[in-house]
């Protein structure tokens, strides 16, 4: 079912740190649960600065009637704002965004693949996936161990088979996660692959899917001014030459049709 | 006849709020929102005759009350616009729609007016004169009177529709390529386009998008752009377009004081996509205010220091 973005008046909740500069925030809107899919985004305008005329694009970690939870980190001033608003700050967002990911109806087993604030979309993709009846796993890249977020939720949707990696060790494998999911892949067999995290990790994601021939689905972050196909700033490259706009056409990518070198 | 009525180049528009090209399609993506008829007109994205890719990422930095982009006029080129032009011409009927037209030399120009006389849905061309050309090496038709006026009186003698010349704020001489286009047979100018601007990543040394420049809208711009619409309304006799940074009613009704008939809206298309309704309510309630009949009466009604 296709819903047309609109704007929507949202109440923001006290935001809480979940991990170090990783907050989570409650939307008070009035969407309903099956009005965002895993992998869309909405686009949030950030009270407190009229100097900043952008608004924020943030993927959701949860959805219910009437609710939508964000988990964002901090990296510039306008996350900085939103994380210190206090509670009953009214402002409005722009949903739904893009589109999400695609779940196939006759996968079996799937893996996700997450670096840093890239793993918030994972975490409504694996409601869907068990929901579907689909058994994933999971591997997740974290700077350090108080980096970590998302775990208990991803765990019991996943009957605990989640895989970390931290740059650091101080948490779970000590490099990069695209050596978990290289490992993953050599071991087990999927129907289907997902990833989202900085782009050098997405990249070599896609290239591990390729090459043992699993389709990949990757989304993407871009720059972006408006977020609903307006502005085309958000582009990305296609293999075959052209640019399409990660707001309207994405962020869900099939990872075969990004030029991943641009 | 409603009070913010404005004709412009022999269409009728409920108001005189104008979408600027590149913020806006051709209503497509802003119809989800809110009500496009309620424009006064639609500009569309700046289209070539050909299909071009546009830059390389990155194409956007936030600045401080603006943004700029780098977009590098990515479109499908003039033929595309045939497949829409039954849709877009219902559309055009009540709201008008100013097909903006871009080109990398004058020959191109020249035949994607041609190509755009094929089409039922303009009701004027908007010739945007910032885009880089080839045959200056680089440098836009618009930055000299002498070309500015070549550009416009070529496409002036093919356009069979009347011609809004979109003018740069990087003229030498603004007032001078106004004139010089007025002279070229312009039926308007409208302006301004965005500023060159630049924005380096000191850690990496390199610039924060794709190019050296890119061009800076938003509300930082509008003080100058009012400044540069005064003065070129005091120097031309052909009708305005004007923009930069509206994003208020306030910022809109200045440029109707500065000698504006229409005002452009852009980069607030962009943030706040329904916000444009709000601007066409309070220049409604300011003409009553200013106790006059219609808006057009406040047209160049700035009072001289």
């Amino acid at each position: 079912m296709y819903v047309a973005p609109k704007e929507h008046d949202v109440i923001l909740s006290a935001p809480r740190e979940i991990a170090q500069d990783i907050f989570e925030s409650k939307l008070s809107c009035d969407l309903s649960k099956d009005m965002l899919k895993p992998g869309q985004f909405l686009n949030l305008k950030v009270p407190g600065d009229n100097s900043e005329l952008l608004r924020i694009p943030l993927s959701y970690a949860h959805m219910e009637d009437n609710e939508v939870t964000i988990i964002y980190q901090v990296i510039g001033s306008g996350t900085r704002r939103l994380s210190e608003l206090p509670a009953g700050t009214k402002t409005n967002m722009l949903a739904p965004l893009g589109h999400g990911f695609d779940i196939p109806q006759d996968a079996k087993r799937a893996l996700l693949v997450g670096g840093g604030v890239g793993i918030v979309p994972l975490i409504p993709l694996a409601e869907a996936l068990k929901e579907a009846n689909i058994a994933f796993d999971v591997a997740l890249g974290f700077a350090n161990a108080d980096k970590i977020y998302g775990m208990d939720e991803l765990k019991a949707l996943s009957e605990d088979k989640v895989h970390i990696s931290t740059d650091d060790g101080s948490a779970g494998y000590k490099g990069f996660v695209t050596k978990l999911s290289q490992d993953l892949i050599d071991n087990n067999s999927y129907d289907v692959l997902y990833t989202c995290g900085p782009h050098i990790m997405m990249k070599a994601v896609a290239q591990q899917g390729m090459a043992a021939e699993i389709p990949t689905q990757a989304s993407l972050e871009r720059g972006m001014i408006c977020g609903f196909g307006a502005c085309s700033s958000c582009v990305v490259k296609l293999t075959n030459g052209t640019y399409v706009s990660a707001c309207k056409f994405g962020p869900v990518f099939d990872a075969s049709e990004v030029d991943w070198d641009e | 006849m409603s009070k913010l009525s404005t004709n412009f180049l022999g269409m009728t528009l409920k108001n005189p709020i104008v979408t600027a090209s590149g913020t806006y399609v051709t209503g497509d993506v802003h119809k989800s929102f809110y009500d496009i008829t309620k424009l006064g007109a639609i500009t569309s994205k700046g289209t070539m005759l050909d299909p071009w890719p546009g830059n390389p990422q990155p194409r956007m930095f936030e600045t401080p009350s603006g943004v700029m982009n780098s977009i590098g006029l990515q479109g499908f080129g003039m033929e595309a616009f045939k497949y829409q032009d039954k849709e877009l011409s219902a559309l055009s009927e009540s709201t008008p729609i100013i097909l903006n037209i871009a080109g990398h030399s004058i020959e191109k120009y020249v035949a994607a007016v041609e190509k755009a006389n094929e089409l039922n849905f303009p009701q004027a061309y908007e010739i945007n004169i910032s885009c880089p050309n080839v045959d200056l090496g680089g440098a836009c038709l618009g930055l000299e009177a002498n070309t500015a006026k070549e550009v416009t009186k070529q496409v002036k003698a093919v356009a069979k529709k009347p011609i809004i010349m979109k003018l740069t704020p990087q003229a030498y001489s603004l007032v001078g390529v106004a004139q010089a286009v007025q002279d070229a047979g312009a039926d308007a100018v409208s302006l301004v386009n965005t500023f060159s601007a630049m924005a380096i990543n000191v850690h990496t040394r390199r610039s924060r998008l794709s190019k050296t420049t890119a061009g800076l809208s938003g509300p930082a711009i509008h003080p100058i752009a009012l400044r540069m619409v005064y003065e070129v309304a005091q120097a031309v006799d052909i009708p305005i377009l004007g923009m930069g940074g509206v994003y208020t009613w306030e910022d809109a009704a200045e440029f109707i004081l500065a000698g504006a008939c229409t005002v452009g809206v852009g980069t607030l298309n962009l943030t706040d996509p329904s916000k444009v309704l709000d601007l066409i309510d309070g220049l409604e309630a300011w003409v009553t205010d200013q106790g006059v009949d219609n808006i057009s009466e406040l047209v160049g009604g700035f009072i001289e220091p």
